[in-house]
């Protein structure tokens, strides 16, 4: 019961933040960078192994929902709508390669950070 | 902060905690990085499928809290954090390129397929929102 509740609070405090913050889904840039801003933290959090209520909260409830597919989709589509075509696909392109090199980048950080630690 | 505002941010809120828990609990059905990596992208092709049909059947008309409570629940349900992580970390390395390069023409097309599906014809169509 626990964890459902601690994903349940982490999904609404990260879809109230990213939909205030995307200005109820309409900024694709602040949405751009939210999603790849929520993409390195997860990135770096998940190789820090964190124990099991924190992933719980903050990586499937929160960062899961701070970073959502239906946002990336919509802005696209109603960028195309609107008939900025050249708009649409940089929004796409950027916030797919933005978020898998943030992500790997925060998967990373964490490694050669704590690989540095160890050495000096 | 003003009333229609707190109403919206009430429904977010509560939709992302429904969306977030329905894709946890799909999530542990089966413990397998191929199943999550299907699972994921099940997810979010069906969510903004899903979203698509709603804010479509919602479009012409002046329902904030409604528009609100479908995107809290989309919010909460589909995540790119994940797509990208469980893309970065799957082993199969072509596995992983083809669900890197595959979930997001999917989703965009499944979203605008599902606004395409169920927009009024009668009504002023205005672009989804």
């Amino acid at each position: 019961m626990t964890p459902v509740l601690l994903v349940a609070f982490g999904g609404a405090a990260g879809a109230l933040v990213h939909y205030r913050l995307t200005h109820a889904v309409t900024d694709p840039r602040r949405a751009a960078l939210t999603t790849v801003l929520a993409c390195a933290v997860l990135g770096f959090v998940t190789a820090a192994s964190p124990p099991q209520w924190f992933l719980t909260l903050v990586c499937f409830g929160f960062l899961g929902a701070l970073a959502p597919m239906t946002s990336v989709a919509l802005l696209t589509v109603t960028q195309v709508r609107r008939g900025r075509y050249r708009k649409a696909a940089v929004f796409l392109l950027a916030t797919v390669v933005g978020g898998i090199a943030c992500t790997m980048l925060g998967f990373l950080l964490y490694s050669s950070g704590l690989t540095l630690y160890r050495k000096f | 902060m003003t009333s229609p505002r707190l109403a919206e941010s009430i429904t977010v809120g509560v939709g992302g905690a429904v969306g977030a828990v329905v894709r946890f609990e799909i999530w542990q059905w089966r413990d397998s990085p191929k199943w999550l990596l299907v699972n994921t992208f099940g997810i979010n092709a069906f969510g903004c499928l899903v979203l698509g049909a709603a804010l479509g059947y919602l479009s012409g008309t002046r329902t904030p809290v409604l528009r609100a409570a479908a995107i809290g629940l989309a919010c909460g349900f589909t995540s790119f954090s994940f797509y990208a992580l469980q893309g970065v970390t799957y082993d199969g390395a072509w596995n992983s390129v083809v669900y890197i390069l595959v979930t997001p023409v999917v989703a965009v097309t499944a979203l605008a397929a599902g606004a395409l599906i169920t927009r009024p014809h009668t009504r002023p169509v205005e672009a989804l929102r």
